[in-house]
């Protein structure tokens, strides 16, 4: 299942500067990634236990596993017509005329900075939240595929995080984290060239092998868990200055 | 309990998506095996009939199925299994059609899906659902047992071939179906397995599934097995279609979906197939049942404080 | 297990079971405590089994919920009121714990516990207690406390109450939300429970603060105690203190805050009285229609009838009319619904003239809604309007409407008209409804869709009783009979449903010689569905026609479908042979 009307959007206002999420960016990360083909946990035992001879074998990568992580839009005007279901999230804290005038175009670049974890966990109120699908697949009851976003914005920052998850049964769970933090600064004009934002991107993989089964069940079914125990197999964080 | 009026009492019930006491299932279910294993792998049905796909304990939109085609018995009914698994309802939803079953065996018929079987409804909500509802895994133990006497498949007026998946390389003819022992746990591979895991694809002869595990099967074989055994049409459920139900191999195969806004998101309507008694096909296609007749609004999910 | 069962079931077992592996008999047994504690006596109740339920309150919350729920019923198990204090103990743990069910179960048990305890006990056991929940470390127990303020307070003595007060104060005032939001919802019962000057003094400034909480679902719940508070006050105090409050909430900052106005706000009215309202309120309202949140304009368009009834015409002219004029040009398509649903309302308000000029333009435009809801609801009011203005001035727009809605893809849609033509029928008339209409309503009969069948078969017998059986006699039954022979078994099917209902309605000549004759072929069908619904259908004409019929021809036609090779054509044979049986012993 497509959800081809789903988007995130986050701009800033005043440069225009967007990150977007949606389900043909993801879909293109899947096509971009070309991971080999997934073989189930039974596939072995089956081939084994049946002729093939003469049968076409499909073979594509049916995990739909992505390396989509959202895309950074810097001229208001590329920005693709939009769909029905978009959420928008406005970053107005910095949106002051003197920040206007910033041209430089804005890359992401590799940082030591880290997302402010404590910041986000503490219960500060949630004035906008809202969780949307990109696409999703049953995998033929073999598990679940699914690359979701969600997005909170409090009064110090905003966040996102954009999550493909596979869980192909008996074989492995895959975990792809990207995590955009944008915290509001002061509002002074000196400030505004330290407006940025932040992404990490984690990736993680396992089975849950070591894992005492009553927990390992758990951490299958249900993905926040499941990434507390999965070996982290590739993790870069940047910046993005606008 | 065993007479007409206590399965109307439980049916009347269940229609109110209100759940049995565990030992009433199980009385329902001794009834049920004394029906069901009476029944070939290949179930003789005759038309008029109306035929239904997957289900998966969308309990409501079950309920619009019936207001759009009729009631049971005054309409006669055969479901291609999924009956249950995903949806919020698998019990009221599989025990329903279960009570309708028992009380009139000649109006109703369910065949077997490969979500009727005990692995797979530990992972896919069944099982969980049992146990939320009444505590214990007892119920889920009484229904997938009764699985295990499902048919895997119907054969209406010799002409229409019903299976839940699809064909088999192991299965020519439709008296192979007849000599498998289907009272068992939904192996792994073999005809069985093929019959309620496998799909048709637009390829040529056989194909294996991306997975790995599991068939796909062609135009050519399908044309071949319809003419082996002199029936026109393939009817199965098994995949999600967006428009209810889809048409493949110059209309030798249709593929009938009934479970509309699938896991109540995917925003599909569903379809069941009207056969009348000259076998002139209707497609009644129908929406998901309205938030005020099912009882629990559609809401925005709730804010949460995710890192 | 059955009641009667009760006595013969072993205690030794239940007791047993309360400490089972199996939830489910764990759970079967707390439900079942009063049977434990009868036969335990009130003393060993006390002293064993409460000690005992107060070590298990560590349980699955399926069984705590129902532990919090019996505890409230045991105050004669434990022996009457003098003991009632015993069962504090585990209610005070099961109000702390996390699940939000059990902690109001058990707030609403430790309700009816404190209610029976005399004032020693009360200053001795209830309010410490209390004190410990409302200064607990772990915030469920604060919220739990501030719902057990309503029954210690006027039970307390008065020298305590002032604390008490000043505790609920700072409650009011907890960091965390959760908590406030619980104060705010019980501020009201509470309120009802004080002393008055202290109501208008310290209860009204806490009130007043929880209004302005930065929380908006604290404000939320505060909006809510509005009306109450009204109540709880004489005028002069409500219009000092709840009014400017509730102008306030009117345009607050949360769009949730301002929908529980508009949803509010007339019953408000009715608290400060109509010379108020008109005056301070309806601007408010008039606001609350133009909102930007498609929401709240929908609460708010509801309440469009009550409000102007409220106030007088010129206002309703001046300053409703206006804006609902903008709202049937809604972009949303529930606010023009909810619009349409009440506007007819207006009519006797503005009277005859305004109601042509002004409001006739308003509702031929809901009319020609392109969302069908709207239309559909205007149609459903059709009986208002035409008391007020007549039905011929609308007869001409209303056709087409009604066709469209008739022929709409959505199966829903035209089930929803279909139940309306008998109001429509009976509005416009028959010339009208032969004309237009009567062929809509044959031409259902055979809709794609079941449900839809069976409505149009029960709108043929509605239409009957509102035309009468000459009526029905000429336009329907023919028309009926002509469709008895369709290639297709469901609409043979439509056929005799129609002519079981409409037998009641037409002369015996006609039943017993033009229905009954094709209703009995009908059990020589092919399709034994069509059998078995014969044999249920018989079941309608036997009152109606005379035992010489019966015998002559019902009966010899149940019993050939009596031994039908089909097991349900005989079942349905068998009953209604048994239904003759009955009328003939009668």
């Amino acid at each position: 299942m497509i959800y081809g009307t789903n988007s995130l959007e986050c701009t800033h206002e005043a440069s225009g500067t967007t990150i977007r999420f949606d389900a043909f960016g993801a879909l293109q990360g899947w096509l971009d990634e070309q991971a080999p083909p997934l073989e189930v946990a039974s596939a072995q035992e089956w081939k084994e236990s049946h002729d093939l001879t003469g049968k076409l074998v499909v073979a594509y990568d049916w995990t739909y596993t992505t390396k989509y992580e959202g895309d950074l839009l810097l001229n208001p005007k590329m920005l693709r017509s939009g769909g029905v279901d978009i959420c928008q999230v406005s970053e107005t804290a910095s949106s002051d005329a003197h920040c206007q005038q910033a041209t430089q175009p804005a890359l992401w670049e590799v940082t030591e900075e880290s997302i402010d974890r404590a910041a986000l966990m503490r219960q500060e109120p949630i004035l906008y939240f809202d969780e949307v699908n990109l696409y999703e697949s049953e995998l033929d009851d073999n598990g679940i595929s699914r690359v979701n976003v969600k997005v909170r914005v409090m009064a110090s920052s905003w966040y996102v995080l954009m999550r493909y998850w596979l869980r192909a049964d008996g074989t492995l769970t895959r975990i792809r984290d990207t995590r955009i933090y944008c915290p509001f600064h002061a509002t002074s004009k000196a400030m505004c060239d330290s407006s940025h934002v932040i992404r990490e991107v984690t990736h993680r993989e396992g089975n849950f092998e070591d894992l005492d089964p009553k927990r390992a069940v758990e951490a299958r079914l249900n993905p926040d868990v499941g990434q507390q125990f999965l070996p982290i197999t590739f993790q870069k964080v940047e910046k993005l200055r606008i | 309990m065993g007479s007409s009026g206590d399965l109307d009492r439980m049916i009347e019930q269940l229609q109110r998506c209100e759940i049995l006491k565990e030992r009433e299932v199980k009385t329902l279910c001794e009834k049920a095996v004394e029906i069901l294993v009476e029944e070939s792998n290949v179930q003789k049905v005759e038309a008029p009939v109306t035929i239904c796909g997957d289900i998966h304990g969308q309990f409501y939109d079950l309920k619009e199925l019936f207001k759009v085609g009729g009631d049971c018995p005054t309409i006669n009914y055969l479901f291609m299994g999924d009956f249950v698994d995903r949806g919020f309802y698998s019990v009221e939803t599989f025990l329903l059609l279960l009570a309708l079953k028992v009380r009139y065996p000649d109006r109703i018929y369910l065949i077997r899906g490969n979500h009727e079987s005990r692995q797979i409804t530990q992972v896919y909500g069944f099982y969980d659902e049992c146990l939320r509802k009444y505590g214990s895994a007892n119920v889920w133990r009484y229904c997938t047992d009764i699985f295990d006497y499902l048919s895997l498949s119907a054969l209406i007026d010799n002409r229409i071939f019903c299976v839940h998946g699809g064909l088999s390389p192991s299965i020519n003819t439709l008296d192979q179906i007849r000599t498998i022992d289907r009272k068992q746990e939904v192996p792994h591979d073999g005809a069985m397995c093929d019959l309620l895991w496998s799909d048709p694809d637009d390829i040529d002869g056989w194909g294996l599934s991306p997975r790995g595990a599991g068939y796909l099967f062609g135009g050519d074989v399908c044309t071949q097995f319809n003419q082996n055994n002199k029936v026109e049409l393939i009817a199965r459920a098994h995949q999600l279609v967006m428009e209810g139900y889809k048409w493949m191999f110059n209309d030798q195969l249709v593929t009938v979906w009934s479970a509309p806004n699938y896991c109540y998101r995917c925003g599909n309507v569903a379809a069941i197939l009207e056969l009348d008694e000259h076998l002139t096909k209707s497609f009644k296609v129908f929406e998901a049942a309205p938030p005020e007749a099912r009882g629990v609004p559609a809401k925005k999910p709730a804010p949460d404080y995710f890192l | 297990m059955d009641s009667e069962t009760d006595d013969l079931y072993p205690i030794a077992i239940l007791i047993d079971e309360l400490k089972n592996e199996d939830i489910q008999l764990r759970l079967n047994s707390i439900k079942r405590l009063g049977t434990i504690a009868l036969a335990l006596g009130e003393e060993r109740t006390r002293s064993e089994l409460i000690p005992f339920l107060h070590e298990n309150t560590d349980d699955e919350d399926e069984v705590l919920l129902a532990m919090a729920e019996e505890l409230g019923n045991f105050v004669s198990h434990v022996g009457g009121p003098e003991y009632a204090y015993t069962l504090l103990v585990p209610l005070e743990t099961l109000s702390t714990v996390e699940e939000t069910v059990v902690r109001d179960k058990a707030v609403e048990s430790l309700g009816k516990v404190g209610e029976v305890l005399s004032e020693q006990h009360t200053v001795q056991y209830y309010i410490p207690l209390l004190k410990r929940l409302a200064q607990g470390e772990w915030f469920t127990s604060r919220v739990s406390s501030c719902g057990v303020f309503q029954t210690a307070y006027p039970r307390a003595p008065p020298n305590l109450r002032a604390e008490l007060r000043s505790m609920f104060q700072a409650l009011c005032h907890d960091e965390t939300p959760m908590v406030r939001r619980s104060a705010a919802q019980k501020l009201g019962k509470f309120a009802a429970k004080i002393e008055k000057e202290f109501v208008k003094g310290e209860i009204m400034t806490l009130f007043t603060e929880l209004t302005q909480d930065d929380q908006d679902s604290v404000r939320l719940l505060a909006v809510e105690g509005c009306a109450a508070f009204g109540k709880l006050l004489d005028k002069d105090d409500c219009v000092q203190y709840v009014l400017p409050i509730v102008q306030k909430f009117a345009q607050d900052k949360s769009w949730r805050v301002r929908y529980m106005v508009a949803n509010q706000l007339y019953e408000l009215c009715e608290s400060v009285g109509p010379e108020l309202a008109k005056q301070d309120l309806v601007p408010a309202y008039v606001k609350l229609l133009k909102d930007n949140e498609a929401e709240v304009r929908i609460a708010a368009a509801g309440k469009v009838a009550a409000m102007c009834k409220l106030c007088n015409n010129e206002q309703s002219v001046g300053q409703i009319l206006p804006v609902v004029k903008e709202l049937a040009n809604d972009g949303s398509q529930h606010v023009r619904a909810a619009l349409a649903s009440v506007i007819m309302g207006l009519a006797p308000v503005l009277g005859k003239a305004a109601t042509i000029e002004q409001l006739v333009p308003i509702f031929l435009a809901l009319l020609k809604d392109e969302w069908p809801d709207v239309r559909l609801n205007i149609i459903s009011k059709l009986d208002h309007v035409n008391q007020v203005i007549g039905i011929d001035l609308l007869s001409q727009s209303l056709l087409p409407a009604i066709v469209e809605l008739a022929e709409d893809k959505h199966w829903r849609i035209r089930l929803a008209i279909i139940e309306y033509i008998p109001l429509l029928a009976s509005q416009l008339g028959v010339a009208f409804f032969d004309e237009k209409l009567g062929s809509l309503c044959m031409g259902w009969l055979q809709d794609q869709v079941y449900s839809i069948r069976e409505a149009a078969s029960t709108n043929l017998k509605r239409l009957a009783e509102e035309f009468g059986s000459e009526w029905a006699q000429t336009h329907l039954v023919p028309s009926i009979l002509g469709m008895a022979k369709n290639g297709n078994y469901l609409y043979r099917m439509t056929v005799l449903t129609c002519l079981a209902l409409l037998a009641p309605f037409v002369s015996t000549d006609v039943c017993c010689n033009s229905m009954l004759p094709v209703v009995l072929s009908a059990a020589k069908d092919r399709v034994p569905n069509i059998k078995f619904n014969v044999a249920k259908l018989t079941q309608s004409f036997i009152p109606l026609v005379g035992s010489a019929v019966i015998d002559s021809s019902i009966r010899p036609c149940l019993l050939e479908l009596n031994s039908d090779p089909d097991s349900d054509v005989r079942f349905f044979a068998g009953q209604a042979l048994a239904t003759i049986e009955l009328q003939k012993g009668a």
